[in-house]
């Protein structure tokens, strides 16, 4: 049964909460709705009008049959059998119609029109892709995904997560073709999250990832739907949050997370080629710092006689060892980047260029740094930015500084034991279940480095362990 | 958690026995770099000077070049010596020579007829003009018992000539 005062009282104090009476054929008829989430014109035309000209008089519960059936005009309709119903029905965009002879309450989908469009992909660069990016608003998101995918056997389950946030979760799959472990688990990972509110997305991946301590991501996000559905089609399952322009692809490896989408926008000779080049920057990235320290500390009759040479001449007059000048370069690297993210974009870029160029340039010049460390550090960030994930670029940084130390403190012993260490971690790890070095695990490196043709790629990836293993006949 | 605090003292326990913490390493800008070493010998002394102006000697190569370090202010960096010139009166040294440690396997092997007086002017013209002996070579000649002509550095009223 449905109390309009108890309603009233839940949101007692709310500027948007609105109330309406109606009389309908006879019988005075109470409408709730929230300003802002609902569209005032479609409830004024399409609830009101129609309830107000059932001048007829009949009974309550006659009414309330005839506006269930069609006397009120809207596509979606829910019948709310506790006022905790209502109220929940409130907050969704929809218009609440009380008939209070009879406790009863239905309620009319009326959700404005004012949301974001979607627009292209702001993080993720595609030239020749869709351009159709994820928004906040969780129906939109999976309609995209509909234009996409129109299998009838594209399922959507929606569940809510957080007692006060009551954000909208959809788990998506494909059935017949995901492996039914994979959304059970998802599912069952949703069902364990008791929280107020899952409202930022690392609530949503550390819960759902069941809060493992490390920085690498269990869970690979995109903003592109093209991405999204691919991962859908090979057997991954995703989730999209109400509120968040973004989807999440489940389960992950360190293989997947160095793909790009824009590899399949290309040919596959250039495709593989910029995958390989990708790895060697994550090599770079990741071990450079660490073994020019190391070199310039501990192993300098490694290096080429006029490599060292040119090193010495560069080190002269600088005050610093080369482990103080590797590190603080790192974290100047850093604290640029950071100064760039969090100010407005004309800013920012202004910040990035002054910090760049003058600062580094001026370092040099007052021989507080050296031009070597200086160009090993700025490679070493760069080449840290050619990877397709973020989540992986920030966890490789954690590890490039505990490298760079690790070789600073002990040389290429301290490097060598720093990468046996990540090895040892990033073998330790699993996503939904799936081992996180699964492609290097199990020898399939060529799918991995090199991109087959796509004639060629009959198989989907076997660590997802799909239903459906063929992807093509 | 745990595996990771298992891992860190098994490597403090392999850094410990391993014997890593010699204490004698140096950062790169401390390094004076060395780019030709003379060595020469007379009287059961042998002498070793660099082209950066520090010299040293001692009873037998590797007393020399460790004075020879020693007496440098910074530290002397032997290993990017690319022109090892051994005087003739030296030349028996020149076994030593092939299978020091202190010494980068490319560098250059040259024999001097006289005692070179400029290391620096040496320096300059082997760098125009370097031989094609290389200290690895020589090792392997050694070892192999075959004989390996070094190079012939000579000094002439313009400078030096090389020849051999």
């Amino acid at each position: 049964m449905v109390d309009g005062k108890v309603l009233a009282a839940r949101f007692a104090g709310a500027a948007d909460f609105e109330t309406r009476k109606v009389i309908s054929g006879g019988n005075e008829l109470e409408i709730f709705f929230l300003d802002g989430l609902t569209s005032s014109g479609d409830i004024a035309d399409f609830i009101v009008r129609p309830l107000h000209e059932a001048r007829q008089e009949e009974r309550e519960e006659t009414l309330f049959m005839r506006a269930e059936r069609g006397l009120v005009w809207c596509a979606s309709m829910k019948k709310a059998s506790s006022t905790d119903e209502a109220a929940e029905l409130l907050v969704n965009g929809f218009c609440v119609i009380l008939f209070p002879k009879t406790g009863k309450a239905l309620g009319c989908e009326v959700k404005t029109g004012e949301k974001r469009s979607p627009s292209a992909p702001e993080a993720e660069n595609t030239v020749k892709g869709a351009k159709d990016a994820f928004t906040e608003t969780l129906r939109t998101n999976t309609s995209l995904i509909r234009r996409h995918l129109r299998t009838p056997e594209l399922r959507l389950e929606e569940s809510v997560v957080g007692r006060r946030s009551l954000t909208k979760i959809t788990v998506c799959w494909v059935e017949g073709l995901t492996d039914p472990e994979l959304p059970a688990r998802m599912k069952k990972r949703l069902g364990e999250i008791d929280i107020d509110g899952l409202l930022s997305p690392a609530a949503v991946e550390e819960y759902v990832t069941g809060s493992r301590k490390t920085a690498f991501p269990l869970l690979e996000f995109t903003e592109r739907t093209d991405h999204f559905c691919q991962g859908l089609l090979d057997g991954q399952v995703g989730l999209l949050v109400d509120g968040l322009p973004i989807g999440y692809l489940a389960p992950v490896s360190f293989g997947r997370l160095m793909r790009s989408p824009e590899d399949r926008a290309t040919d596959y000779l250039s495709a593989s080629m910029l995958r390989i080049l990708r790895y060697l920057a994550l090599g770079v990235s990741l071990l450079l710092p660490g073994i020019y320290a190391a070199m310039a500390m501990f192993h300098q009759q490694m290096l080429p006689t006029k490599l060292l040479l040119s090193i010495i001449e560069s080190k002269q007059d600088v005050p610093f060892s080369t482990l103080f000048e590797v590190v603080g370069l790192l974290c100047a690297f850093e604290l640029l980047q950071q100064a760039g993210l969090h100010l407005p974009q004309a800013i920012g870029t202004a910040v990035s260029i002054i910090g760049g160029l003058v600062v580094g340039t001026a370092a040099v010049d007052a021989k507080l740094v050296s031009p070597a460390a200086l160009i090993v550090t700025a490679s070493s960030g760069i080449c840290g930015f050619t990877l397709p994930n973020r989540e992986l670029s920030d966890a490789l940084r954690l590890w490039r500084l505990g490298l760079t130390v690790l070789g600073g403190v002990f040389g290429l012993f301290g490097v060598t034991a720093g990468l046996l260490l990540l090895l040892i971690k990033l073998a330790g790890l699993e996503s939904l279940g799936r081992s996180y070095l699964a492609p290097f695990g199990e020898a399939e490196v060529k799918g991995a480095l090199v991109r087959e043709r796509l004639a060629e790629q009959k198989w989907r990836d076997g660590m997802l362990r799909p239903i459906d293993e063929r992807n093509q006949r | 958690m745990k595996r990771l605090w298992v891992f860190f003292a098994a490597l403090a326990v392999c850094t410990i026995f391993a014997g890593l913490d010699e204490g004698d390493t140096h950062d790169a800008a401390a390094l004076v770099p060395v780019q030709a070493l003379v060595i020469d010998a007379k009287d059961g002394t042998v002498f070793v000077t660099a082209d950066t102006g520090d010299n040293g000697r001692g009873g037998n190569l590797d007393a020399a070049l460790s004075d020879l370090q020693s007496g440098c202010a910074g530290a002397l960096f032997t290993q990017t010596a690319e022109h090892v010139i051994v005087t003739s009166r030296a030349w028996y040294l020149a076994p030593q020579v092939c299978v020091s440690r202190q010494l980068r396997p490319a560098a250059k092997l040259y024999r001097a007829m006289e005692e070179v007086k400029e290391p620096e002017e040496a320096l300059r013209f082997l760098q125009a003009h370097p031989g094609s002996l290389t200290l690895s070579h020589a090792r392997a000649a050694l070892l192999e018992s075959r004989e390996e002509a070094a190079p012939v550095l000579m000094q002439t009223e313009g400078g030096f000539r090389l020849g051999g």
